[in-house]
This record gives C-alpha cells, sequence and structure tokens, in this order.
C-alpha cells in the first residue's frame, strides 16, 4: 500500500515534469517570429510601414551619388577616409562603405516588400486590401531597383521572399534590360491602386504610394529607358490630370506647411528622436556648430554639403531659389574670413526643442510636380517636340521668378537648358548624376570634367568606367564567381 | 542521536521464563518509556521459541538482544518506539525449513583502536545490512555458518570474514590508501575508480582543505591533466577560465558542463562555492565518460559533491583565513627622468622646438608612478563554520562562509557570504530523501573601465582603460593640482603631442561608482526508492534562482569622461552625471526521474542506469540608465544636488535614455542509459546514450543521439600480472563516444521580426494620416541549424606499482569537432541579415596526458609525495567557410575598433587563434635601405621600423601581415608537492605553460612616444638612437600620424611561463595536546598564494584574457589590459571539535 502511495508521488512528479511537444517551443518575447506575424490586416500594415521606413536609409546615399559626385556640392572634410569625400573627389572604390551599405539597404528593402507580397496571399486580409498592400509593396520595390539600377547596373533579381539561402549564392546579376522589365512590370501592376481604395483610404494615403507616384515614377523609368513615346502619356497625365500643381518655393520646403500639393511621394519626417531627418545636419555649412540657431556645441554642426560657388553663380540673382533656398556663413578658415554656401531646404528653423537640440522635420522629397513637368519637357523634346517643351519648363521658371526661356532653341540646347533648370531646381535633392547620366555619359563626363579643374577639387576627373559605381567587393568574395564586377573596378 | 542515548542510558532487568511475548513487552514498558510495534506473526515467532530469557541491570539492547537471540527476530529502535520485525529467511522458516540463524556480534575499529560509527555490515548476497553505532558496536543476523559478512566503510578498505564458528567478530578496518579505491561521481550515480573505463580526473576534500587559495578555480592550476584553469583576471571575485581538453568550439563555448549535487549549474554558481563546502570535484574528461550527459557534455563535464554528514555525533570544524595581498608583478615604465629622455630626443628627431617647459631642473617636475597610485595592499579575509554528523535516520551537513577581498587596485572589492548544506534522511528502511542547498549573496565594486577599450561605466570610460592609462600616463604629471583637482587638464599645454585620449586613472576610479550584486540559490531534492534489491529509483528536482543588480553613478567630478575631462573638483559638470540600474533575474528547473539497478551473479556484475531529464533554464534582464547630459531637461536625473562627494546612484523620476531588456530562454529534455558490465572484475564494458531535445533548434532537428562504448581491461587481475609483485594495478583503457554542443543563442533558428521605429504619414500636427509600427524582420530562419557534435576516442592507462607508490595515468585522444557552430557570411541580397549561425566547421585536438604520483618516501615522521602533471594538445581547423581564406576572430571588441583587426584569426589547416601581425625586421639604418625596401607608408624615415614585405609586392600594406605565433600553448604542466616531517607540512604547487603567444594591445599606445605617452622600459633600452645600428625598436616621435601600424609584431610576445602559485607551510597540533584542548584537530599555516612567475612576458600576466564587453567571455590572445593578480601571504587555521 505504502509502495503503492510512492508510485503514485512519482506518477505526479512525472506529470508534473512530463513535458509535453510545446515543452521545447520557446519565443524570445522581445521578438515575433515570422509564423506569428504577416497575419492580419495591422501585421501587414506595420510590415508595410517597416517598407516605407526603409526607404529612409536610401536618401542619404542616394544624395551623396548626386551631390557629392557632381558640380553641386564640395565636402570640406578633406581625409582619404572619409566616406563622402571618396565620392567628392571620385575615388569611388568596390570596398567603400556607402557601396557596401547601399546595396544592402537596398535589398533590405526589397526582402521587406517581398515578405508582404509572398506572404498576404494566405493571410486574413481582406482581398481588396490585399490588392493595395501588393501594390504599395510593388512600388517600393521598383523604386529601390530603380536605384540600384542606376547605381549598379544590372544586379541579381528577387521576386519573392528568399527561402532558400543557399540560391542565394547561386544568383547571377541579371542584365540592365531584365531590371528595367522587371521594375516596369511591378509599376505597372501598381498603376491602379487608387482604384483598389477606398474613399478613406484614399484620404489617408498621404507618403504611401498612389497612382499619380506610380505613374510619375513609370513615366521616369520609360525616360530613363529612353522610351519617350511610353514616357509622355503617363507624365503628362500626372502633370495634367492628377490635381497635383506647383506650390510656392516658401511652402514647399516648410514643415509646417506639408499640405501643399506639389509633393507627389516623400519621405515624412517628425520633429521628433528618431522620427527626424537624419541627414538635415549634412547640409548645414561649415563651422555652423554654436552660430545657426538651435545649432549648439552638443550637435554636429560641421556639414557635409557645401555649394560650390560657381554652381551658386549660376543663379540669377532674382531667382526665388537662390533668394529664398540658398544661404552663407561667412567664416574664419586660415586665418581667412571664407564664405561657404548652403542650401536651406533641410533646415527647419521651426525645430526648437525645449533643451537645445534640433530634429528637422523636412520632408524627403522623392517625386513632385515640377520633376513632372521637367520630364514631360523633356520627353517633347527628345520625340523631337522641342517647342512643346517650353510650356513644362516655362511653368518651372515662372515660379522660381524668372522670365521664360528664350524662344527658338534648338534640340540640343533645350537639352542643355533642361538639365540646367533642373540643377538649379533639384540641387540637393539628390538628382544631378542620375540626370546628367541620363543625358548621356559623355554629357556628364565632358559638363563635369570641365568644372573640376575651377572647384573646390580639382583633383576630380570623370573617368569612363563610372558611368556604373562598383558592385561591393565582400559581397563578390561571398560569390565568387557568380557576382561580376563592373569594368574598371 | 537523542534516541542513541536515550537507549544507552536507561537500564532494566527482566525475568522472562515463559515464552510469551506480550508478557515480555508488558514488563519492559512498566521500566521504560518504550513503545512496541509488531504483528502476529512475531508473537508466534517468539512464543515457539520457548527459551528461559534472563537480563539484569542491562540496557535496552542487551535486554532485546537476549530476549530474541535465537530468534528470527529483528528490532528497530527509532525515538522510543521499538518496531519487531521478522527477517525475510524466517517467513521461509515459518513455512517449515529448517534453515538456522545465528546472531553476530562485534566491533568495528581503526587501525589505532577508535571504533568506527557508521561502518556498514552486510550479509554478503543481500542488499541490507546494519551500521555500527558509536561504539562501534553492530549486531547482525546471519542465516547460517556459512555466510559471509562484508564491512566497509568510506575511506576504508573493506574487509569480507567468513563467519564459521565464530559468535562474535571483532573488525579491524585499515585505511584505504590506494587512490585506485576512490569512488568517483559519474553522472547519476558512482562509480569505483577501479573499474572506470573513461578518463576522469578527480580532487578530493583533503587536498582543497589544505590550500589557502581565493576560489576555486585556483584548486585546479596544475593539479589535473587535460585541465586548464586561467586566471585571465585577478579582479577579486572573478571567475577563472576553466577548459577541460582544451577549446573544442570556436564560437560556440567552450566551457564545461557544471554538475553541483547533481544540479545542472553555472560556471558563476561554481565560481561562487567556497572550497573548503566542497566533498570532492570529478572531472568527466572524454566523451564517454560525459555521454551520459549527452548534448551537454561537449566540453567535459565537472561534477562537484559538496560536504555531507556522516554517522556519528556532531563535527564542528572553523576555517579562518588572514591575509595580505599585494600586486604580484609591476610592469617596467619610464621615469620621469627618463621619460624626459625620451622627449626631447623625440623633439629633436623630428626637427621641432622643444617647449622651454621641458628645460626646467628634473626635481621641478612631478615622478608619478601611475602604478603605485592605482594599486594598494590589501586585505584578503575567509572564515568558515561546519556542523556536521548523523544518526541511522538522519545525516546533515551545514556551513557558513564569508569571503571578503579587498582588491588590490583601489575602491575594488568583492565580498561573498554564503551557505551550504545538506540533509539525508531515510525515511524507511527503503526509502531515502535528500535536500541540498547552497545559497550566497555576493556584493562587488567594479569598474567597467579597467577592462580595456569599450568597456565603460554609463558610457563615460576612458580610452584603453585604468590600467593601460596607468602605464601609458605620463610620469611627469601629478596625480593631483596644488588646488587638489585631479591632474589631467594642464597636459595640453605642454602636451601639444598628446593628442590620445588621456585620462587620470585615479579620477576615473574614484569618481565611477559601479555596484553590483548578486544573490545565488540553488537546491536540490530527492527521493530514493528500492523497491527490490539492487533496484534504485530515483526522483530529484532542483531549483536555480539568481537575482542580479547593478547601480551605477559617474560623479560630476569625472563627467564627461573619455580624454576631455573637463569636470574636476573646482568646476564639477553636474549636468553630465550619469546613473543607471540593472536587473537580472536567472531562474532554471531541472527534473529528473532515473533507475539503477545493480546485480551481481557469479563472476559477473552488471549496473544499468536509465533516466529522464527535463530542463529549463531562462535568463532575464532589464537596465535603465538615465543622463543629466543627455537633451532636455525632462530627461535630468532629478534632483541633482550641488553638493560635493554626493552619491546618486538613483533614476527615480528620471526619463530614461536608455531603457533595454533581454530574454534569453531554453529548454532541454532528454533520455538516457547506460549499461556496465564486467566479468571477473577484469573485463569492463560500459555503454550509454542519451537522446537530447534542445529548443534551441528547429522542430527537425531538435533531438541528437549522444551514444559511447568504453572497454576497460584490468591486466593486475590476470595470473600472470598477479605474479609480479611490485605491479599493484595496471589497466588499458579505450573509448569513444560522441557529444554535444549547442552553447550559442537561444532563439537562433527562428526568424524573427522586430520593432523599428515609428513611421508618420503626413503630418502630426496637422492631424497625421496614420502612424506606423513599423515591424521589421531582424533575422533569418535557420532550419538547418543542428548539434555540434565532439566524437572522441580516448585510449589510456592506469599503472600503479610498488606498493602504490607509484601510480601514472596517461592518455591520448582525438576530439574531432564537427558541424561548428559559426556565424556565417551570407550575401546581403537575402536582404535580413549579413550572416547566420550555421553548422560550417571542422576542428581536431589531438592530446596527450599524463598524470605521475610518486609517494618518494615514507616513513613514520616523514611523508613526500609528488604529483606531476602535463598535457600537450594539438589543434587544427579542419574545414571552415570563409570567403577570405580565415575568419577574423573578432569576438573581441578591442580587434574590432583598431588596427589590430584580422589579428587572430581562424585559418583552414592550421591551429585556430593565429596571430598574424606585421613583421618588424629591424629599423631603417640607412638611405639605401629606404631607397630599396617597401616601406610602410611611403614615407619612412631613418629609425622607423622595417616591415618585412611578405609578399613581396613592394608594398606593405594588409596583405604582408604574416603569422607570429599563436595563443594556444603548445603544452602545460603541473607540479604539487607535499612533504610532512612530523607535525610540519610543507606544500607547493607550480604550474606552467609553454608556446603561447599574446598580443599587448593593451601597449599599443606605448610603444614609443607616438604622442608623447610612457612607453616599456624594454622597448626604451632598445630604441633607434641617431648614429647607433642594432637597435630593434624604432626611434621614438612625437607626432607620428600613419607612418606606424598598430599592429607590429613586437606586440606580439611569448607568454610561456612557469608559476609558483602556491607555497603552504602547515604545523598540526598533537594528538595530545588536542585532546586537553578538547579539540579533535588543529592546523595553523601559512601560505603564499602567486608566490612568483618565471617568464619574460613584460606585462602583468602571461595568462591575461581580454575580456570582451558584451558577452563577459574571456578571449584567447589578447592582452588589453586586465587586473593584475594578487599575491596574498595568509595565516590560516583549521579547527575540528
Amino acid at each position: 500500500m505504502k509502495y503503492i502511495l510512492n508510485l503514485t508521488w512519482i506518477a505526479i512528479f512525472l506529470l508534473l515534469t512530463g513535458c509535453g511537444k510545446s515543452f521545447l517551443e520557446l519565443n524570445n518575447p522581445a521578438a515575433l517570429t515570422y509564423d506569428k506575424f504577416y497575419k492580419t490586416e495591422a501585421d501587414f500594415q506595420a510590415a508595410l510601414d517597416g517598407c516605407y521606413f526603409r526607404l529612409k536609409n536610401q536618401a542619404p546615399y542616394i544624395l551623396t551619388f548626386n551631390e557629392s559626385t557632381t558640380d553641386n556640392t564640395f565636402v570640406h572634410i578633406e581625409s582619404s577616409t572619409y566616406q563622402q569625400y571618396q565620392f567628392n573627389i571620385l575615388a569611388i572604390s568596390s570596398s567603400s562603405q556607402f557601396i557596401q551599405n547601399f546595396w544592402q539597404d537596398s535589398y533590405q528593402a526589397i526582402a521587406y516588400a517581398n515578405l508582404v507580397i509572398s506572404r498576404i496571399g494566405g493571410s486574413e486580409v481582406p482581398e481588396a486590401t490585399q490588392k493595395v498592400f501588393i501594390s504599395e509593396a510593388k512600388f517600393l520595390r521598383a523604386l529601390v531597383y530603380f536605384n540600384m539600377v542606376r547605381v549598379y547596373g544590372g544586379v541579381p533579381l528577387y521576386a519573392e521572399e528568399v527561402t532558400d539561402l543557399d540560391a542565394v549564392y547561386a544568383t547571377k546579376r541579371a542584365s540592365v534590360d531584365e531590371v528595367y522589365d522587371f521594375i516596369i512590370s511591378d509599376l505597372s501592376d501598381a498603376v491602379n491602386i487608387d482604384n483598389d481604395r477606398t474613399e478613406q483610404q484614399r484620404a489617408s494615403a498621404k507618403n504611401k504610394a498612389t497612382s499619380a507616384a506610380v505613374k510619375a515614377l513609370l513615366g521616369k523609368v520609360y525616360l530613363y529607358r529612353h522610351d519617350y513615346e511610353k514616357a509622355l502619356p503617363l507624365l503628362t497625365d500626372v502633370a495634367e490630370t492628377s490635381g497635383y500643381g506647383l506650390t510656392s518655393l516658401e511652402n514647399l520646403y516648410n514643415p509646417d506647411a506639408e499640405s501643399d500639393n506639389e509633393v507627389i511621394f516623400s519621405i515624412n519626417y517628425e520633429r521628433v528622436d528618431g522620427q527626424s531627418c537624419t541627414f538635415a545636419y549634412n547640409f548645414l555649412p561649415k563651422y555652423s556648430r554654436g552660430i545657426l540657431p538651435n545649432i549648439t556645441s552638443n550637435d554636429n554642426g560641421d556639414g557635409i554639403y557645401n555649394l560650390e560657388d560657381n554652381t551658386v553663380n549660376r543663379f540669377d540673382r532674382n531667382d526665388k531659389r537662390f533668394t529664398l533656398l540658398i544661404d552663407s556663413l561667412q567664416t574664419l578658415s586660415g586665418g581667412e574670413l571664407k564664405k561657404f554656401y548652403y542650401t536651406k531646404k533641410y533646415l527647419d528653423l521651426g525645430s526648437v526643442p525645449a533643451g537645445g537640440g534640433y530634429n528637422s522635420a523636412s520632408d524627403y522629397i522623392i517625386l513632385r510636380f515640377a520633376d513632372v513637368l521637367l520630364m514631360c519637357a523633356d520627353a517633347k523634346n527628345q520625340l523631337g517636340d522641342t517647342p512643346g517643351a517650353y510650356p513644362y519648363i516655362n511653368r518651372v521658371r515662372e515660379r522660381a521668378g524668372l522670365e521664360n526661356l528664350s524662344p527658338n532653341l534648338s534640340e540640343e540646347q533645350m537639352n542643355d537648358a533642361i538639365a540646367a533648370e533642373r540643377q538649379k531646381e533639384f540641387i540637393c535633392e539628390g538628382d544631378r548624376w542620375f540626370d546628367l547620366n541620363f543625358r548621356g555619359f559623355s554629357y556628364l563626363q565632358n559638363m563635369l570634367n570641365a568644372f573640376f579643374p575651377s572647384s573646390h577639387r580639382p583633383s576630380a576627373n570623370v573617368k569612363d568606367h563610372m558611368v556604373l559605381f562598383p558592385i561591393p567587393a565582400d559581397q563578390i568574395n561571398l560569390k565568387p564567381g557568380v557576382l561580376e564586377q563592373n569594368n574598371g573596378y | 542521536m537523542a534516541t542513541i542515548s536515550f537507549a544507552q542510558t536507561v537500564r532494566l532487568t527482566i525475568d522472562a521464563d515463559k515464552p510469551n511475548l506480550k508478557e515480555a513487552i508488558m514488563e519492559i514498558k512498566k521500566q521504560t518509556e518504550f513503545d512496541f510495534l509488531y504483528n502476529k506473526e512475531i508473537e508466534l515467532l517468539y512464543n515457539k521459541a520457548n527459551t528461559t530469557r534472563k537480563v539484569e541491570d542491562g540496557t535496552i539492547e542487551e535486554v532485546l538482544n537476549q530476549l530474541f537471540k535465537g530468534t528470527d527476530i529483528h528490532y528497530q529502535i527509532i525515538n522510543k518506539t521499538i518496531t519487531l520485525t521478522a527477517s525475510p529467511s524466517s517467513k521461509s522458516e515459518a513455512k517449515g525449513n529448517q534453515q538456522q540463524h545465528i546472531v553476530i556480534r562485534g566491533k568495528v575499529s581503526d587501525e589505532s583502536g577508535t571504533p568506527i560509527a557508521g561502518a556498514n555490515i552486510v550479509v554478503k548476497g543481500r542488499a541490507n545490512g546494519v551500521v555500527s553505532d558509536s561504539n562501534g558496536s553492530y549486531s547482525v543476523t546471519i542465516p547460517g555458518d556459512e555466510a559471509v559478512l562484508v564491512y566497509s566503510y568510506i575511506g576504508y578498505v573493506a574487509r569480507e570474514i567468513t563467519v564459521g564458528k565464530q559468535r562474535e567478530i571483532n573488525v579491524v578496518l585499515a585505511e584505504d590508501t590506494q587512490l585506485l579505491d576512490e569512488v568517483v561521481a559519474v553522472g547519476y550515480g558512482t562509480a569505483s575508480k577501479k573499474k572506470l573505463t573513461t578518463a576522469v580526473a578527480s580532487l578530493k576534500a583533503e587536498k582543497l582543505q589544505e590550500l589557502p587559495i581565493t576560489n576555486i578555480g585556483d584548486a585546479f592550476a596544475g593539479q589535473m591533466a587535460g585541465i586548464t584553469a586561467e586566471n585571465g583576471t585577478g579582479a577579486p571575485g572573478a571567475a577563472p577560465v576553466i577548459r577541460i581538453r582544451g577549446y573544442g568550439s570556436i564560437n560556440a563555448g567552450s566551457e564545461p558542463l557544471y554538475v553541483i549535487d547533481g544540479v545542472m549549474a553555472t560556471s558563476s554558481q561554481f565560481a561562487t562555492l567556497n572550497p573548503k563546502s566542497i566533498e570532492s570535484i570529478d572531472v568527466l574528461k572524454d566523451a564517454a565518460a560525459g555521454a551520459i550527459y549527452g548534448s551537454r557534455a561537449g566540453n567535459g563535464v565537472i561534477v562537484v559533491t559538496t560536504k555531507k554528514g556522516k554517522y556519528g555525533d556532531a563535527i564542528f570544524s572553523a576555517n579562518a583565513t588572514l591575509g595580505i595581498q599585494q600586486l604580484e608583478k609591476k610592469v617596467d615604465v619610464l621615469n620621469t627622468s627618463e621619460w624626459l629622455t625620451l622627449v626631447k630626443e623625440a623633439y629633436s628627431n623630428e626637427g621641432l622646438a622643444l617647449p622651454s617647459f621641458y628645460d626646467q631642473p628634473l626635481s621641478s617636475y612631478a615622478n608619478t608612478n601611475w602604478q603605485d597610485e592605482i594599486y594598494r595592499n590589501s586585505t584578503y579575509q575567509n572564515y568558515q563554520v561546519s556542523a556536521s554528523g548523523g544518526s541511522e535516520k538522519v545525516k546533515y551537513y551545514i556551513d557558513g562562509n564569508v569571503l571578503d577581498n579587498e582588491g588590490i587596485m583601489i575602491t575594488t572589492s568583492s565580498k561573498t557570504y554564503s551557505s551550504n548544506g545538506s540533509f539525508d534522511l531515510t525515511l524507511k528502511p527503503r526509502l531515502k530523501m535528500g535536500l541540498s542547498y547552497s545559497a550566497s549573496h555576493k556584493k562587488e565594486r567594479k569598474n567597467e573601465s579597467i577592462g580595456g577599450a569599450g568597456h565603460q561605466t554609463g558610457g563615460y570610460g576612458i580610452a584603453g582603460g585604468i590600467i593601460q592609462q596607468s602605464l601609458w600616463m605620463p610620469p611627469i604629471m601629478p596625480v593631483y593640482e596644488a588646488n587638489g583637482d585631479y591632474g589631467q587638464t594642464w597636459q595640453k599645454e605642454f602636451m601639444p603631442y598628446l593628442n590620445f585620449g588621456f585620462a587620470n586613472p585615479v579620477a576615473n576610479l574614484n569618481e565611477t561608482h559601479d555596484d553590483y550584486s548578486w544573490n545565488q540559490a540553488l537546491a536540490h531534492g530527492y527521493l530514493a526508492y528500492e523497491p527490490i534489491d539492487g533496484l534504485t529509483l530515483n526522483a530529484g528536482i532542483s531549483v536555480i534562482a539568481d537575482a542580479f543588480r547593478r547601480e551605477y553613478y559617474v560623479s560630476p567630478y569625472l563627467a564627461g569622461g573619455g580624454g576631455s575631462i573637463d569636470a574636476n573638483f573646482s568646476n564639477p559638470a553636474y549636468d553630465k552625471m550619469v546613473a543607471g540600474q540593472q536587473n537580472g533575474m536567472t531562474s532554471s528547473w531541472t527534473s529528473e526521474l532515473y533507475a539503477n539497478y545493480k546485480k551481481e551473479f557469479d563472476e559477473h556484475s552488471i549496473d544499468l542506469t536509465g533516466g529522464y531529464s527535463a530542463q529549463y533554464f531562462g535568463i532575464k534582464n532589464t537596465a535603465a540608465r538615465s543622463s543629466a547630459n543627455d537633451r532636455g531637461s525632462a530627461n535630468a536625473i532629478n534632483p541633482i544636488p550641488p553638493f560635493n562627494n554626493y552619491y546618486q546612484p538613483s533614476i527615480n523620476g528620471a526619463a530614461l535614455v536608455l531603457g533595454s531588456d533581454s530574454y534569453n530562454e531554453n529548454t532541454f529534455e532528454s533520455v538516457f542509459a547506460r549499461l556496465t558490465y564486467s566479468f571477473k572484475d577484469r573485463y569492463i564494458f560500459m555503454g550509454s546514450i542519451r537522446r537530447d531535445g534542445s529548443s534551441k533548434f528547429a522542430p527537425d532537428n531538435r533531438y541528437g543521439n549522444f551514444p559511447a562504448l568504453s572497454l576497460a581491461w584490468r591486466m593486475s587481475e590476470e595470473d600472470f600480472i598477479q605474479k609480479i609483485s611490485w605491479i599493484n594495478d595496471l589497466k588499458l583503457r579505450a573509448s569513444y563516444g560522441v557529444s554535444g554542443n549547442d552553447q550559442f543563442g537561444n532563439y537562433a533558428w527562428q526568424g524573427q521580426v522586430t520593432y523599428n521605429n515609428l513611421y508618420t504619414y503626413g503630418l502630426i500636427d496637422a492631424g497625421a494620416a496614420g502612424t506606423g509600427k513599423a515591424l521589421v524582420p531582424s533575422s533569418v530562419e535557420n532550419r538547418n541549424l543542428k548539434w555540434e557534435t565532439n566524437a572522441q576516442t580516448n585510449v589510456g592507462v592506469d599503472i600503479s606499482l610498488l606498493n602504490s607508490r607509484i601510480n601514472l595515468t596517461a592518455d591520448y585522444f582525438v576530439r574531432k569537432t564537427k558541424d561548428m557552430l559559426l556565424y556565417r557570411s551570407l550575401p546581403t541580397e537575402n536582404g535580413i541579415a549579413s550572416s547566420i549561425f550555421d553548422n560550417i566547421g571542422n576542428m581536431t585536438n589531438k592530446g596527450l596526458e599524463l598524470a605521475l604520483n610518486t609517494v618518494n618516501v615514507s616513513t613514520k615522521d616523514f611523508t613526500w609525495s609528488t604529483n606531476f602533471s602535463f598535457t600537450k594538445i594539438k589543434n587544427t581547423v579542419d574545414e571552415v567557410f570563409t570567403s577570405s581564406g580565415y575568419i577574423p576572430y573578432n569576438a573581441n571588441d578591442f580587434l574590432t575598433s583598431s588596427g589590430f583587426e584580422s589579428a587572430i584569426r581562424i585559418v583552414e589547416g592550421e591551429p585556430m587563434f593565429q596571430i598574424y601581425s606585421y613583421k618588424v625586421i629591424g629599423t631603417f639604418e640607412t638611405e639605401q635601405q629606404l631607397a630599396e625596401l617597401a616601406n610602410p607608408a611611403g614615407n619612412s624615415e631613418i629609425g622607423d621600423p622595417i616591415i618585412e614585405d611578405y609578399n613581396k609586392d613592394g608594398v606593405i600594406n594588409a596583405d604582408d601581415m604574416q603569422r607570429i605565433g599563436n595563443a594556444l600553448p603548445d603544452f602545460t604542466y603541473g607540479i604539487t608537492s607535499t612533504l610532512r616531517y612530523k607535525n610540519f607540512d610543507l606544500g607547493f604547487i607550480i604550474d606552467g605553460s609553454q608556446g603561447a603567444s599574446k598580443i599587448m594591445t593593451a601597449t599599443r599606445n606605448a610603444s614609443l612616444l607616438r604622442n608623447q605617452e610612457n612607453t616599456l622600459k624594454i622597448f626604451y633600452e632598445d630604441r633607434y638612437r641617431q648614429g647607433e645600428t642594432g637597435h630593434s625598436m624604432p626611434i621614438p616621435k612625437v607626432n607620428v600620424t600613419g607612418m606606424r601600424h598598430w599592429n607590429e609584431s613586437y606586440y606580439v610576445q611569448d607568454a610561456s611561463f612557469l608559476r609558483i602559485r602556491n607555497i603552504t607551510l602547515g604545523y598540526t597540533l598533537p594528538k595530545e595536546l588536542c585532546s586537553k584542548m578538547s579539540v579533535s584537530d588543529l592546523r595553523v599555516t601559512f601560505g603564499i598564494q602567486n608566490v612568483h612567475t618565471f617568464t619574460s612576458y613584460p606585462l602583468y600576466n602571461p595568462q591575461s584574457n581580454t575580456h570582451n564587453g558584451s558577452s563577459g567571455v574571456a578571449q584567447f590572445g589578447v592582452d588589453d589590459g586586465t587586473y593584475p593578480l594578487a599575491r596574498i601571504y595568509s595565516l590560516g587555521l583549521n579547527l575540528n571539535f
């Protein structure tokens, strides 16, 4: 009897510790697993938020690739180990941190979008919303591939979630055409996104992919493919029927007046730690520490992007883009009083948190109406309708307080005029290198090589292989024989 | 014991002339308070015996013995109750069997005649026996004259006696001097060392008792072959790094499994144990030995048995150790005069104008030896009291300890209060229960900045850490300024090239408060039941509950930290104070059920163990920090009173600027079985298997099977060896086993999604269109992740010669690690992670271990014994996944952040931890050399170092780094020796290591005035001087930029050493004196710990291993300046009464 009692105790002990299959299932409370996430509409919204958030990382690289490399800005920290300076003097190495990081950041955004696209099918998300989310993800994916193809050329393509890691080691670079086809296919799928949205969703689509954003981007992609016939109808559609228009320059860059109707797609920043524009400081002039309002000694006041004097001189003195958006700071430098020009596009003077500090809420604009107008002008001009380009370019000049462009320009002159207008309009917005390259690499080469000798960096020189930037060396090392380097690197 | 004394004191007279049990009992009850329990069967048995029984003035035992003489009735006295039972054979007799039954009485004593209480007396072939009482007396019933009685007691040689005609047998047991008869813990049971088939090393309490050791790790040093205990840091309370048979893994841990009284515990729990509370430590070295612990035994198992109570009166014991400690070795750096010489030379070498500040007479400058300022002589105290004893029913041991270690570095300290206890209860003859516990409270004051670069309290550290700073700080700088401020700000004026982050180490130590406390508890309860003879069922549950708390605070006189300390007594920076707290909780439970069956028949013996185990282990941490320095007044520590020496670790009311938490949980589930079979005690076979499931793997790969086989042949039992008188024991062993390793992140296989940040659509002020919480994937799922396995083959021999005066154990092993868990770099195209934890390498360790134990002299007055151990391990990385030909071993923070990256490499085909560096082959002495030889930066000058152009491409770059050494030693050894003359004894411990190299990253900035810092004397003496040749160190310069690499070969130094770890002189008070003082033993000792280290290694400790800041794991091959060892002079007292 007693033994039976003892055995009962042992049995109870067994039951207490006898652990089922679930005993070995453990999860980190501080993290979700894939299986638990990607289920509800809220989950996928959060996943999309993550994709949009990822674009914030793209901005600084796009800016460096376009501003530092060209006649727009110079970097005053002249150190060979300083990333932006390497681009500034066009010493772009395959082991550059920026080259590596942009590659990684781009693929992160792509992977996040792919997870949404691959997993939303079997989820609880209503079908109509699924379509919207997939379109948003495809727009984001296309935007990232568009940036990549312009930086690296053809890159490995991933159309869905990576489930087999070994396959990644074997995936080769797609050709430039394949990448563009992929982008065009994604954007074509997403173009009717607004139709899939409810009234309410349309009203709250600020900073999200919209039909207008998809069309504007697709138009730009066709433009870069030099397929002007396809680009023009998309761009004119946005220009004429989308309801977007030009706003005043005072409002365009004022974070407190964001409800303007010029911005088609942008990344939103707020005056909150972690949500503010991280690169706003970089556009402050050298030695601005403690000089500009709100920039205290605790903050990084030594800017990176100082405007080239000769480029500033290209602005008409009445150009509002000069009078309103460019300023200068006089500083003693090497015993000499020097003038440093800088852009005020990201300078959020409204940011005055208690106790100092500076959180700029200036948004990073990716697509805006003026860009669409100037792309229309380009498409018309490239299709041989040079006179047809005038109304578009003149609308942009008019807003800047300038007179109309002189008439009877040749196609080539119009091309130069548009390029010049774009430089002034989009300076410090991450457009210049791409835009010049779009006009032909020799166009870029001639323009910049003529400029550099009298610039702040006489040693810079655009060489033939720079039509593309290098593929990151560390990634080539991981995929030897599979991932191939661009010529010249 | 009350029972015994009552039973012994009461006397009674009985005259039972009739065979009537009831009457007899009535009579006893009349005279005493005893009660009886019995049944009808007993009464019948008694009554039919029909004899007269008479006792006058006898003890109850004498009366009962007389009463039941010639019957099969057994009695048992528990408190005041006497239970009468019939022996099993009597039942058969009751059925008519006419077997005879005889009671044998006698006494058990040792050779000196002292009675042995608690000795076991068993009739051979039966499971249960009797135990001798406190007088050594026993009485046992035997079935007949042919019975054989087995007398045994722990620590004595068991004796077997055939009864024959004897009715009183007095037995003398001889003390067991042969180590071979030791019992060792082998996991879920014990085994006789004689019958072991595997490689197990043991250390017994006596050894631990003799040494005035400060922590348990010291007990290992040099004592056991194949086991290393490295004191990587001498910080008070620091745990040593213990490795069994080298490093079996690169990234997954190489930490052995600790089993304390059956509880799988952590190394920190092991390190907190007081050495004097430990009965024995058994180290299961080969895979076959540890295989019963399966996956957990990949790096060997350390089985600790704490002290247990023994049968007998209470024994009280007191131990006290009082010591004074000092820095073991000072590093030779320059004094002010030498430093000025160097500075003047450097200015002249570079053609710089010497500031007039340096023209004053020598006596006008300070001459600070910073090492004298941060180290001190301090005290070391350890007290322990214990009580133990036991009766037939209860055995107990309980102790209390206090260990107070004032560190040798100012402000540091460690204090531990702990208690251990164990209670073993015999509830019923076949049912046992027990509890053991270990509980401690430890308090330490530390300073993160001691540990080297990247280690900072509250984010305010100083470059390189305090120990480095004490070596670099110019001796010309005073500790305190005339106004009482810490010396630190004036330097900028007179040392224009002092641009590295210099800071006063005394200020950092004094003004950083960093207090840690740990409460640790470990408890184990078990129930053991023996339903039939030989079969034991065990159920055990153990719980570990640890709590950790850290409070830190950086005062306003240091705040700002780093090289540009702006704050001081005269200008406190209240707005830069930092305070923070951390809390952590470790909880773990293990439940185990296992059965053991032992059976002997004819010449066969089997021992079968099988069971089930489940374990949960979890650590949860929370950390919060606040700083007045952080933006916004709302975040400031509140309030901050503006007065001196205010200590304010509180973050109450402050808005947090750093809040973090972490979760680490894992679970295990296992089944296991082991069979030991021996034939004629000569041929022994052991086979075991364990199946382990771990939560750390994906469902498909969760379980691993870990089998082991081993064989032993005790040749000495064979006739042909038995004829050789000088061979006492000879055993050959061979084993093969597989174990596993899963020491890595808990959720590594899972693809996880984490919160990234808020993402706002539209404008918050204007009514956001939506604020999204961005959630992004943070890790890649790796369902293929599986166990790292360790397959180990071991052959060994145990020899005992010349009356066991010479004992040799030799083992050769091959340990193959397969599917090594390492980070595998992923193409970033996967978009989620740049690396995953994966099984991507194989490694081999081949080793030879020798342990030689000799009794050199053994006379009545003089004994001398020596223990020698030797270990040689050859490591080879057979295969590793890498794109660059090697894996940079960057687990160390420091190696990722400066010129030393890739200095330690894992290269396929080579031993792990290869040290690579730029080999300096001299200094540029001629213009011709400058023109002809490749020079590092293209602008080298006369006197600068020549770096060998290893790949001969005419350029010096990272490709020219070459192998300079290896962080692992060629071999290690240890010698311990004990001499005893009459009542004096003298022991010493020596340990050594040969062939390892170390990178002295701690002196990276002290390489001959790179920026006006102090430098090593050996560098100074061998510096290039103009007009001289043959010096190997470069020319001193004050403004070196870019020309010199960090990682030159002169930073890599041979770390071979021979260390006299310990010398102890003891005196034991003669017995006669002891008894006069009514104590049983008294021993006084004088000891010196860390007596001297013979080495050419220039820094403090050739075993120094820099700790990784984030994981706290010691890393091999890098000396970034760790807390030096202390030499301790101590007086000790051991007292038993």
